[in-house]
């Protein structure tokens, strides 16, 4: 790339520095300060619901202090019940784990780890993130509407979502929900763009496809599976805005409610799944697969070991998302479609386990014969290995459309996607906050905070989360405000209380990592330039970061990025800017 | 207030743990024992090694535990012929499952114990081998095309039924309410619409057409023993879905459109009481798609008896049509002006 057009950077003044920068790392640094006041939001909100489901019916004072009107005396209100898990979900699918996920890392990470002075497009870069906090704006001011926010759950059916009759949330917060997601989808394409353009054409000299570390592999891949499917979800909610206002009826037909029939026919509820699906199920790789980029990236460093299968990664990365797009009937298998259809849905379905495995193999068989550093991202990435195993094997049962005529919208699907999606995402991220710390703000993070969080957290979580499959399996219905009614439950009180311990457990903790985080951003100690001992690109610009990157030229690259322990190295590192020596073969 | 004095307790509280690290660290500093840096030392890779040892072979043992004290509750006892035939397919499954949970999980475990960081070791450079990526590419593929064989024939199976001559029962969902249908004497029920509802009609049975005379509409399910049972599914506002854990029986209600789940029950209310050694026990339809504040309150009761038993019963419910004067037929003939397309 041209590497002057950024050597005299325009003068920065506060605005353009700290608020509407076109530096990659500030948006990054934005995106995932954004995501980690909206992760405390909705990790908020889960505990208030979880004391409900362990105690329905008690009084919980701190219910009435943080919800006011919703929670008359300490009891949480069954519509804000619902409210609460549809706000929940949308948080953390879309704010936390997409633009959190995506948007800090591949912001972060795709310039660095190419060797580009920034994105292709700073600016829409810089609207990307605006877009993103807009949305987010709006979500947040969506909980004080009078009715309550959207509460069809995050997944918004209609005709419930369509009509304001059918539910207090489905009025003004549904309108919000609606257009909060709109802004948020325009966010995510800009961001999108700018991710796949820049990796295709802002690669330094050297940087061939088959030298980018996974990372930017993985990063690569969403963006492209969100280019192609976010558009779909975002035709799917103006729909749905139509049928609600302009009298359009896409969803609706031979209804009658509030006494009355609708006039409004001939549309189909079940046209909305297929629209919703072909987003949701792609949006659940967008979410895992930086996660697992970041993994790879990570389990390599400290295992001090090349990656495994490099390229065996690279086409299990691409075949997933080339899946992603052909099994979203697999939401929908007990929705009378016909059962043909569900045959060939679970057939491709069950397909995805292939190179998924390969995957979970190829990083075992990085970690045999490593010498392991188990920092605080280590320990995540390997939680996350473990998390992908578990929840992987339950979509075995859930992907077989007989077996899923039973625990369909059960809470072996919240224990599901939880684990698989949920715990795994997440840990990628935390993997990649403590490994890129000292990217991200020039200092390090604790380490013996960072031990204390991931060993509160991973027993925390598969403590909430494990127990769920048995209270699936016994046939509990997800997004119910109670059990109560149902005696087949009753055997299942004691595992719901102890749920919602761990929940608890499993927030307090997450205050650790809060308190590290921030504290670390401004008393950390100073990080050196290359603390991992990395071999990619990021580790060697300077530790204060720069707009522009390098100091000097963009560096050349020479190798692929997995030489760690090659023989012959005195070090048990060689960066990718190291020249090949005359005799030495490439690694892979 | 209260939010306010919990917030100030948790900040002083990891502020305390804060400043106890830091004398830690700083007194191991001071004993020479880390090189600043924050590469993990020596000790901290074994321990925490150790720990993921250790915890990983808990969280196994959690499992194990867990599967023993739930196991009469995972899956409920199954009533329906076919229901023996997924439960079936579900054990296979749960065992391939398992296997390669533990397996993965265990080597797990030994790796990050063995091969935990020491000073002046190096890792082995090793990163590619097609034998071994080709060997576990083949495995998870012919276990997995097992796997999809037969859940193909069992979902084919439980979805195209042979049995043509079963009853017919229309299940019926609005907010928040079940209802059933039965077609009466004539083994047919009515034509039946939205823009019939009316007062009382909750159904919308056009009562233009006289085989809906004589449907019987009830708030409970009633099943005879053996016999095979076509459920027809409407909804009258939002999506419903009419969830029976025991029978591995669940189909969405849709408005605007209708859906179907032929099964045959095998067990009575009575028998599963004795086999249950539950006086108490009784079968269930639940609501289990999201339809509004009073979703997890949305059930019906459901009773499998004897054949003569369940006659008795039907026999003793209204049909539709008693006490409805010829005037509510004539004006719902005329106010009938979109045509209902038949429910079966
Ligand atoms: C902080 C720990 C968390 C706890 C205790 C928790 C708990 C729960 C529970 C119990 C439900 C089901 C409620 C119901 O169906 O009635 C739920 C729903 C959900 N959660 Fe979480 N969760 C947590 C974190 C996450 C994360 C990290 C994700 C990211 C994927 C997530 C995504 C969702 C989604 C998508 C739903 C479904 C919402 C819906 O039904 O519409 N949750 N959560
Ligand atoms: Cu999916
Ligand atoms: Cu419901």
């Amino acid at each position: 790339m041209d590497a002057h057009v950024l050597h005299h950077p325009r003068k920065e003044n506060f605005w353009t520095k700290w608020v509407f920068s076109q530096d990659h790392k500030m948006i990054s640094r934005q995106y995932l300060n954004t995501a980690v006041i909206m992760a405390v939001i909705a990790m908020m909100m889960s505990t208030f619901f979880r004391l409900q489901l362990a105690w329905p019916g008690q009084s919980f004072p701190i219910l009435e202090t943080f919800l006011g009107k919703w929670a008359k005396g300490g009891i949480l209100d069954p519509n804000m019940y619902l409210g609460l898990v549809t706000i929940h979900g949308t948080i953390m699918v879309f704010f936390v784990l997409t633009g959190g996920l995506s948007g800090t890392f591949s912001n972060l990470l795709i310039p660095l780890q190419v060797g580009a002075r920034d994105m292709a497009s700073p600016f829409l870069n810089m609207l990307s993130v605006w877009f993103f906090f807009a949305s987010t704006a709006i979500m947040m001011v969506s909980l004080f509407v009078e009715a309550g926010p959207a509460s069809a759950g995050w997944t918004i059916y209609p005709p419930l979502s369509a009509l304001d009759k059918a539910m207090p949330g489905s009025g003004l917060g549904m309108d919000l929900w609606i257009i909060s997601m709109a802004i948020f989808i325009v966010s995510a394409l800009l961001g999108g763009l700018n991710y796949v353009i820049t990796v295709l054409n802002l690669r330094t000299k050297g940087m061939s496809m088959t030298r980018l570390p996974l990372t930017v592999w993985a990063f690569l891949v969403t963006a492209i599976l969100g280019i192609l499917s976010f558009p779909v979800l975002f035709a799917a909610a103006l729909l749905l805005l139509f049928d609600r206002h302009f009298g359009t009826s896409f969803y609706l037909s031979d209804i009658f409610i509030g006494g009355a029939p609708l006039n409004q026919t001939g549309g189909s509820p079940i046209l909305f799944q297929h629209l919703f699906w072909f987003l949701g199920h792609p949006e659940v790789y967008i979410v895992i697969l930086p996660a697992l980029g970041i993994t790879s990236e990570i389990i390599a460093t400290n295992a001090r070991k090349p990656i495994f299968g490099y390229k065996a990664m690279i086409l299990s990365i691409l075949i997933i998302g080339f899946l992603s797009f052909v099994v979203w009937g697999h939401h929908m298998f007990v929705t009378g479609m016909n059962p043909f259809l569900g045959s060939v849905f679970t057939f491709t379905t069950l397909l995805v386990a292939i190179p998924s495995a390969v995957k979970v193999f190829n990083y075992l068989a990085t970690l045999w014969r490593g010498n392991l550093r188990f920092t605080p991202a280590m320990l995540f990435a390997i939680g996350l290995v473990s998390s992908f195993i578990t929840g992987g094997l339950t979509g075995l049962i859930l992907g077989d459309s007989a077996l899923d005529i039973n625990v369909h919208d059960t809470y072996f699907v919240v224990a599901h996607f939880h684990i698989v999606m949920g715990m795994s995402a997440i840990f990628g991220m935390f993997a990649g906050v403590y490994h890129w710390f000292p990217k991200l703000y020039g200092r390090m993070m604790n380490n013996s905070m960072g031990y204390i969080h991931f060993w509160g957290t991973v027993v925390s979580v598969y403590g909430v989360f494990f127990p769920m499959h048995f209270l699936g399996l016994a046939g509990v219905p997800r997004r119910y405000y109670a059990n109560t009614a149902y005696p087949l439950f009753d055997d299942f009180i004691s595992l719901n209380e102890w749920i919602t311990f761990f929940a608890i457990l499993g927030a307090i903790f997450q205050g650790v990592f809060l308190f590290n985080y921030f504290y670390s951003m401004f008393r950390g100690r100073k990080a050196e330039q290359n603390p991992w001992k990395g071999n990619t690109l990021e580790w060697t610009t300077p530790v204060e970061p720069l707009h522009g990157n390098w100091p000097g030229a963009i560096p050349e690259v020479h190798r692929w990025p997995y030489d760690y322990s090659k023989p012959g190295k005195t070090d048990d590192f060689v960066p990718q800017t190291i020249p090949l020596t005359r005799d030495e073969k490439e690694g892979h | 207030m209260n939010a306010f004095l919990i917030l100030l307790v948790l900040f002083f509280g990891l502020s305390v743990i804060w400043q106890i690290i830091r004398i830690f660290e700083l007194t191991s500093i001071l004993q020479d024992k880390v090189i600043l840096s924050e590469l993990p030392s020596e000790q901290t890779n074994n321990f925490n090694g150790t720990l993921l040892f250790i915890g990983t072979f808990f969280y196994l043992g959690a499992f194990v535990y867990l599967f023993f004290t739930y196991r009469d509750k995972l899956l409920p006892p199954s009533a329906s012929e076919h229901g023996f035939s997924i439960d079936a397919l579900f054990g296979t499954t749960i065992v391939i499952i398992s296997i390669v949970f533990f397996l993965t999980h265990i080597l797990l475990a030994f790796f990050v114990y063995k091969y935990y960081g020491k000073h002046g070791r190096k890792a082995y450079f090793y990163h590619d081998n097609s034998r071994l990526e080709f060997f576990w590419t083949l495995i998870p593929t012919v276990v997995l095309s097992g796997l999809i064989l037969y859940g193909l024939i069992i979902w084919d199976r439980v979805m195209n039924p042979s049995d043509s001559n079963a009853m017919h029962i229309e299940i019926y969902a609005k907010q928040f309410q079940w209802y059933a249908r039965y077609p009466g004497a004539d083994s047919a029920i009515g034509i039946a619409g939205y823009q019939h509802i009316a007062g009382t009609n909750a159904l919308g049975l056009d009562t233009n057409d006289r085989k809906g005379w004589d449907d019987v509409i009830t708030g409970d399910l009633h099943l005879p023993v053996n016999r095979p049972v076509l459920l027809t599914f409407r909804s009258q506002d939002v999506i419903h879905s009419a969830y029976l854990p025991h029978f591995r029986m669940q189909m969405n209600c849709v408005p605007g459109m209708t859906t179907r789940f032929q099964f045959t029950p095998q067990t009575t209310t009575t028998e599963m009481r004795l086999k249950e050694n539950n006086p108490d026990f009784d079968f269930i339809l639940l609501c289990n798609k999201i339809c509004g504040a009073a979703h997890y309150n949305m059930k019906m009761p459901v009773v499998v008896e004897e054949e003569s038993l369940f006659k008795k019963w039907i026999d003793s419910q209204a049909p539709f049509m008693a006490g409805r004067s010829s005037q509510v037929k004539n004006q719902s003939a005329e106010l009938n002006v979109l045509p209902t397309a038949p429910v079966n």
